[in-house]
Order: C-alpha cells, then sequence, then structure tokens
C-alpha cells in the first residue's frame, strides 16, 4: 500500500469532507466553544485524542466482536457507550498521570461525549469499507489515518472560526446581526469557502 | 439470540463501571479552570448544564 492512499486519506477528511462544514457534524462545540482562540484550542486537542483512539476501538469492536456474530445492527448504540467509556477512562488517566493536561484538556472532555463528530467519524471509517479495500490491518491504518484528517480539520476549523469571532466582537456590526447572526453568516461563508476545494483528490 | 443483549449489557456496564471510577477519583480542582459562562451561552447541550452545575457548586 503506497503512501498516496494514506495522504489521500488525510487531505479528503480534513479539508474536502471536512466534518463541521461539508458533513455538519460537531456543530454545537463549533459554536458553544468557539467564542475564544483559548478554548476553541483545548476542544480541538480534546477531540484529537478521543476521535482518534475512538476510532481505533469502534474500528476494532466493529471487526472483532459485532461482524463476525453478526449483530452490527447494533454498532451505533455500542460505538456510542465505547465512545462514552472511553471518554470517561481518559478523564481518569488524565487526573492520575498529568494535572498540567487535565488543566488544559478536563473542561473539554465530559464535552465530548455530546460530539456527535467522533460518532459520525466512527461510523464513516466503518461505512467507507477500508477493511474490504486493504484488508482488517491495513484497513486500521487508512481508518486511524483519516480520524486524524477529520480531527486536524475539525481543529483547523475551529480554531480559523475562533479568531473570526474575536475579531468580530470587536467590529462594527449591525446590532441585529450581533452575535450568533453574524456568527452563522461567517461559518456559511466558510461553508462555501471548503466547498470549492471539492473535486481536488 | 441473547448475544445482542450481552453486548449492550457489557458496554453499559463498563461505562457504568468507569463513570463510578471517574467519579471517585479526586479531581485536582485547583487545577481546574472553569470556562466562562460566555463559552456555553450558545450551546444549550447537556454537557453544557453539566459545567454550570460544576461552577455553581464552586
Amino acid at each position: 500500500m503506497s503512501m498516496t492512499v494514506f495522504f489521500v486519506a488525510i487531505v479528503s477528511a480534513m479539508l474536502i469532507n471536512n466534518v463541521v462544514l461539508m458533513r455538519f457534524l460537531g456543530v454545537c462545540p463549533f459554536l458553544g466553544v468557539s467564542k475564544k482562540s483559548e478554548t476553541a484550542l483545548g476542544m480541538s486537542a480534546a477531540v484529537m485524542f478521543v476521535m482518534v483512539v475512538g476510532s481505533i476501538l469502534t474500528y476494532l469492536i466493529y471487526y472483532f466482536v459485532l461482524e463476525p456474530n453478526d449483530i452490527t445492527y447494533i454498532s451505533t448504540i455500542a460505538f456510542i457507550l465505547v465512545i462514552a467509556s472511553l471518554v470517561q477512562f481518559v478523564e481518569m488517566f488524565i487526573k492520575k498521570i498529568s494535572k498540567k493536561l487535565y488543566k488544559a484538556l478536563g473542561i473539554y472532555l465530559p464535552l465530548i461525549v455530546t460530539n456527535c463528530a467522533i460518532l459520525g467519524v466512527a461510523e464513516l471509517n466503518i461505512r467507507e469499507g477500508y477493511a474490504a479495500d486493504y484488508g482488517i490491518g491495513q484497513g486500521l491504518l487508512v481508518a486511524t489515518t483519516s480520524a486524524i484528517g477529520a480531527a486536524l480539520g475539525f481543529a483547523l476549523v475551529i480554531f480559523a472560526f475562533s479568531s473570526i469571532r474575536e475579531r468580530l466582537d470587536a467590529a462594527n456590526v449591525p446590532k441585529a446581526w450581533k452575535g450568533i447572526p453574524i456568527s452563522l453568516i461567517v461559518a456559511g461563508i466558510m461553508a462555501l469557502a471548503f466547498l470549492g476545494l471539492e473535486g481536488i483528490v | 439470540m441473547m448475544l445482542p443483549f450481552l453486548v449492550v449489557g457489557l458496554i453499559v456496564g463498563i461505562y457504568i463501571a468507569s463513570y463510578v471510577l471517574n467519579r471517585r477519583m479526586e479531581a485536582p480542582l485547583e487545577k481546574h479552570e472553569m470556562a466562562s459562562e460566555e463559552t456555553c451561552a450558545s450551546c444549550t447541550n447537556y454537557s453544557c448544564g453539566i459545567k454550570q452545575n460544576m461552577a455553581e457548586e464552586r
């Protein structure tokens, strides 16, 4: 398997099929935690970590537990529970090993349980059929790369959006448009900009 | 026939156990930076409610 596959997976998940602007997943944290760049960065780091580990775990559970026993129809509920459990374990682990990391990520970890982008990426990795194309082992590598790309895409978009919102706070915006209305217009323009990347890969 | 229920039950059990263990573990609160209310103003989901409750407890 060539490196092109991984490159395409990253670019595709990060820019062309961006989870927030093209698939409309994880819109709540996109709007809710993007008032300041600091909070956006903290949320991005937490999402990145859980998205990648969650994708690996759900992929393994799907192909080693659900599919062999022909119970793939419970994948959604199983993935939700796995992600929720993973967040609890990650929080515990961080509490134990690094207070500094807990300070940086701690407050954003519980928010991730309700972030549908995590579940969406886990489901997409299965639906894209990487295991059928590359085998279960190499498929896992491609799925992980795709999850890293999706997480980077989430981080890129939420950080760019938070930077724009910070500048908008100081801008002379008409009263009726202040706050959420102008933010939604900005999000729409950003989505249009990402639409321009369609067809690159 | 019972396998789906067993799998879901097992994962629910793992979730409950992880939740209880996480709750029992002391959080380094002095290091815990609470997000400002502004950051939660446009988000009305459940987890934002948790943050607000934590802020009230403090």
